[in-house]
């Protein structure tokens, strides 16, 4: 089975080919505003015995974001596990979610559904795709 | 190799691909993994030509974790660190 529409990709929010995932999250937090609804968004970075986490907390069409710290424990509407790099090719605008979801590259956590909200608004392209299985 | 352990919540089987929800003791967000996935698109295309025996072991699993589900059992799934992919499914502790 093939599918005719391209998987979504996020807008460009990292331009380096140096910028690291921690570099685009207030960019990922600015390009969140407008978005109606709220919730929490974790990203972590998998990286080797150490992970690192960011919180994108959004309401009202307004977004900021946090290292999650002190208030890891608050729970997130959905959290994103990759690896720095897989991280970084996303939030370049290189690699889909999706595609590295079923690349076996990407793990989620929590509200599915609210992932693909954000995705949907932070797509650089209002036609693809943000199913996997449609 | 990373092991998940907790209650299975939901279970979606479809045409191409096998997915199942994994929510771990004390959270509240259960964690999605694919038992297995076979679209393709522009720019994956998955070999669908899979082995008789992964054929049965996809329907195992199933069975495993439909029981457990209904049984109220832990299950164990096996995945990479960064990956959702199933690896191995255990059921019981």
């Amino acid at each position: 089975m093939l599918r005719d529409r391209p998987l979504a990709r996020l807008r460009p929010l990292i331009h380096s080919k140096a910028a690291s995932p921690q570099d685009a999250m207030a960019t990922l937090a600015r390009a969140m505003h407008g978005l109606p609804g709220k919730g929490r968004l974790r990203i972590t970075s998998l990286g080797g015995k150490h992970s690192t986490s960011w919180t994108v907390n959004h309401l009202n069409r307004k977004a900021s974001v946090e290292r999650a710290g002190a208030r890891k424990s608050t729970a997130a509407t959905c959290e994103v596990l990759a690896s720095d790099e897989t991280l970084r090719a996303i939030l370049a605008g290189e690699l889909s979610p999706l595609e590295a979801f079923v690349q076996d590259r990407l793990r989620i956590r929590g509200d599915v559904e609210y992932a693909r909200v954000v995705l949907r608004h932070l797509a650089s392209s209002s036609d693809a795709s943000t199913e996997v299985c449609d | 190799m990373t092991d998940t352990v907790g209650q299975c919540t939901r279970i979606e089987v479809l045409q191409h691909s096998g997915k199942v929800w994994v929510q771990p003791a004390g959270t509240t967000s259960p964690e999605l993994f694919l038992l297995w996935f076979f679209i393709g698109t522009r720019d994956i295309v998955t070999n669908e030509d899979i082995s008789a025996f992964d054929r049965v072991r996809h329907s195992m699993w199933v069975a495993m974790l439909q029981r457990a589900m209904d049984s109220g059992q832990p299950v164990t799934i096996t995945h990479d660190d960064a990956g959702a992919f199933c690896r191995a499914v255990k059921v019981g502790t």
